[in-house]
């Protein structure tokens, strides 16, 4: 087991491990179900269900009782004494705002960040980690490397992802619109599609959104950062993997005027759509073994991509030197384990993969060393220079994402705290 | 349609709906095998979550695949199941009774087979689930993505980190 599996021998392995059930033949209709109902309800408690019944009913009403008690002391407890002449004592109304002006007072659930320098990024999250819908959804703004956060402006819904060109262009991305702010944040105006947004990049001046309707196929939106004048670009069927309708989540890369999209059809048929031309036209590689398809894809420049491969229990990397116009898988020496983890790089040789550790590999993935272990479900979000990258990390048992940020190219990594 | 009138189950429908069950029930009875790893639970579980289905078909929108939707309450009934007083109480050592899958040779290979049981047994219900859909069931990460209402991505990640568990049991029961 715990050798290097193929997917078909992983499954051959837990078919004989769990093996096949004894099927009594009794077959299966809705009378039987309901017969079976009361004994399925009481199984193995040992007791004739009726008895059970009762005692539970009299248990339930006792319980009544008793916190409709416990609620009239209480309450009573509660009441304020009058203040009387000597001075009683009186409850105040208002509550001392113990936050960071800016910054919520429960906390700050990070869910996406993008920045446009080591020094300058956004952080979009939420409210607490109990709060949900558009009116708790908060963007922090940083300019001095995550030493302070000031809160700005969000669009009126529930936003799921944020990208930032520049200090004042900005993007996010709601269930089917999009939102965009040319003046840092202080306003935005939404273009709805109608269909799903499940993808957005900018680069060179240009914002790209991935578009899908339900069940059919998607297409690549376009704008230039200024206008917000959207335009439609197909993407071609004829070179996607058959029986493959949307592209593989979050490996829309864009870098210059190139564009990459990766796709899988679930058996085996697993590719790259590349463009040159900021999405014209598009041409196709293949890319990873295996039926899971590609994990992440990761752009480093123009000319160099790596991208993480499902293939069973293990993970293969595959590296491009060409602009994605071929892809190879990268020798490794070891196991970088994490199937289904995400990967960016800031060179051709420099990599990390994230999973249930980082890992980092600077001799071009010959070797991995874990930086990062004290976590778990990690997803590396990328780099902004040679140096700074982020990460979302899980610890285990927790349920809330933490920030975790590097200033080395990936050798080290610190928590974002937003207190 | 009147509210009476909804209210009024015919046989045509009751017939209808087992019709559309049928060739889904030996698939729900393997998901709660691979769950349970008891023959006779798997097939009340299975029953018991076509009842379920069954009171809540007008939950079920029209068009919509009826397989994830029923598959999710399958699962759901194993982890009722799994999480009642009863099985706490049974579930170690194994319900007496359940039929212990054969293997296939004996010597290394059976060996490893029968430590991948018990590693599966201690994965929690959620990682159990996802492997036992994947890999047991084979169905495609987008089929259970529906069946477990996450994301694609989110299998994955839930699979490789189930995966990963696995290996650093099995490692470990080399070890010792």
């Amino acid at each position: 087991m715990t050798d290097r599996l193929t997917p078909d021998a992983l499954r051959a392995r837990v078919r004989a491990a769990i093996g096949e059930p004894e099927m009594s033949g009794r077959g299966f209709d809705l009378g039987t179900a309901r017969r079976r109902h009361r004994e399925w309800r009481f199984r193995g408690w040992g007791v004739d269900p009726a008895p059970l019944r009762v005692a539970g009913m009299v248990a339930l009403v006792s319980a009544l009782v008793a916190v409709l008690t416990v609620a009239l002391v209480v309450h009573l407890h509660s009441l304020p004494s009058p203040a009387g002449p000597s001075g009683g004592p009186v409850r105040s109304s208002t509550l001392q705002a113990s936050a960071t002006p800016g910054l919520p007072a429960d906390g700050f659930v990070p869910s996406d960040v993008t920045a446009v320098s080591a020094d300058e990024w956004w952080v979009l999250g939420t409210d607490g980690s109990g709060c949900a819908g558009a009116s708790c959804t908060r963007i922090l703004h940083t300019v001095d490397a995550g030493q302070t956060f000031t809160s700005i402006p969000t669009p009126p819904a529930s936003v799921v992802g944020l990208r930032f060109l520049d200090s004042e262009d900005g993007w996010a991305y709601s269930s089917t619109t999009v939102w965009s702010t040319h003046d840092g944040g202080e306003n935005w105006s939404g273009m709805d599609f109608g269909t799903s947004i499940t993808d957005l990049e900018t680069s060179g001046g240009l914002v790209y959104a991935v578009s899908c309707g339900s069940g059919s196929d998607c297409s690549l939106e376009r704008s230039k950062a200024s206008s917000d004048a959207w335009e439609n670009l197909a993407i071609p069927a004829a070179l996607m993997p058959s029986g493959a309708t949307q592209p593989e989540a979050g490996s829309l890369n864009v870098h210059g005027s190139s564009v990459w999209l990766a796709f899988s059809n679930g058996e085996g048929d697993n590719r790259v759509l590349r463009s040159t031309d900021d999405g014209i036209q598009f041409s196709q590689a293949t890319i990873c073994p295996g039926d899971s398809g590609v994990a992440s894809l990761y752009a480093v420049s123009t000319a160099d991509l790596w991208a993480a491969c499902s293939v069973g229990m293990y993970e293969e990397v595959w590296r491009s030197l060409d602009g994605g116009a071929t892809f190879a898988a990268v020798p490794l020496s070891g196991d970088v384990e994490t199937n289904s983890g995400t990967i960016a790089a800031t060179s051709v040789t420099s990599a990390v993969v994230a999973g249930t550790s980082l890992k980092l590999t600077v001799d071009g993935g010959q070797s991995f060393q874990v930086v990062l272990d004290n976590g778990d479900n990690w997803r590396i979000v990328g780099f902004t220079t040679s140096d700074a990258g982020f990460a979302f990390g899980r610890q285990p048992g927790a349920s809330s994402l933490t920030l975790w940020r590097t200033d080395d190219g990936g050798s080290t990594w610190h928590q974002v705290l937003f207190s | 349609m009147g509210f009476a009138a909804a209210l009024t189950v015919t046989a045509d429908e009751t017939a209808d709906f087992e019709a559309r069950l049928q060739p889904l029930y030996r698939e729900a009875i393997r998901l709660s095998y691979g769950m349970l790893r008891n023959s006779a639970l798997a097939e009340d579980a299975a029953q018991e979550a076509a009842l379920r289905a069954w009171r809540s078909r007008r939950n079920l929108r029209e068009g919509s695949d009826l397989r994830p939707w029923f598959l999710a309450i399958v699962a759901n009934c194993c982890r009722d199941v799994q999480r009642s007083a009863w099985w706490r109480l049974r579930s170690s050592p194994p319900p007496e009774g359940s039929p212990e899958p054969v293997a296939p040779a004996t010597g290394e290979y059976s060996a490893a087979i029968h430590d991948l049981r018990d590693a599966l047994r201690r994965l929690s219900h959620r990682d159990r689930l996802v492997i036992v859909l994947r890999y047991y069931l084979d169905l495609p990460h987008d089929e259970v993505a529906a069946v477990t209402g996450q994301s694609v991505a989110a299998v994955r990640a839930r699979a490789s980190r189930a995966l990963h568990r696995l290996r650093i049991d099995l490692e470990s029961e080399d070890d010792a």
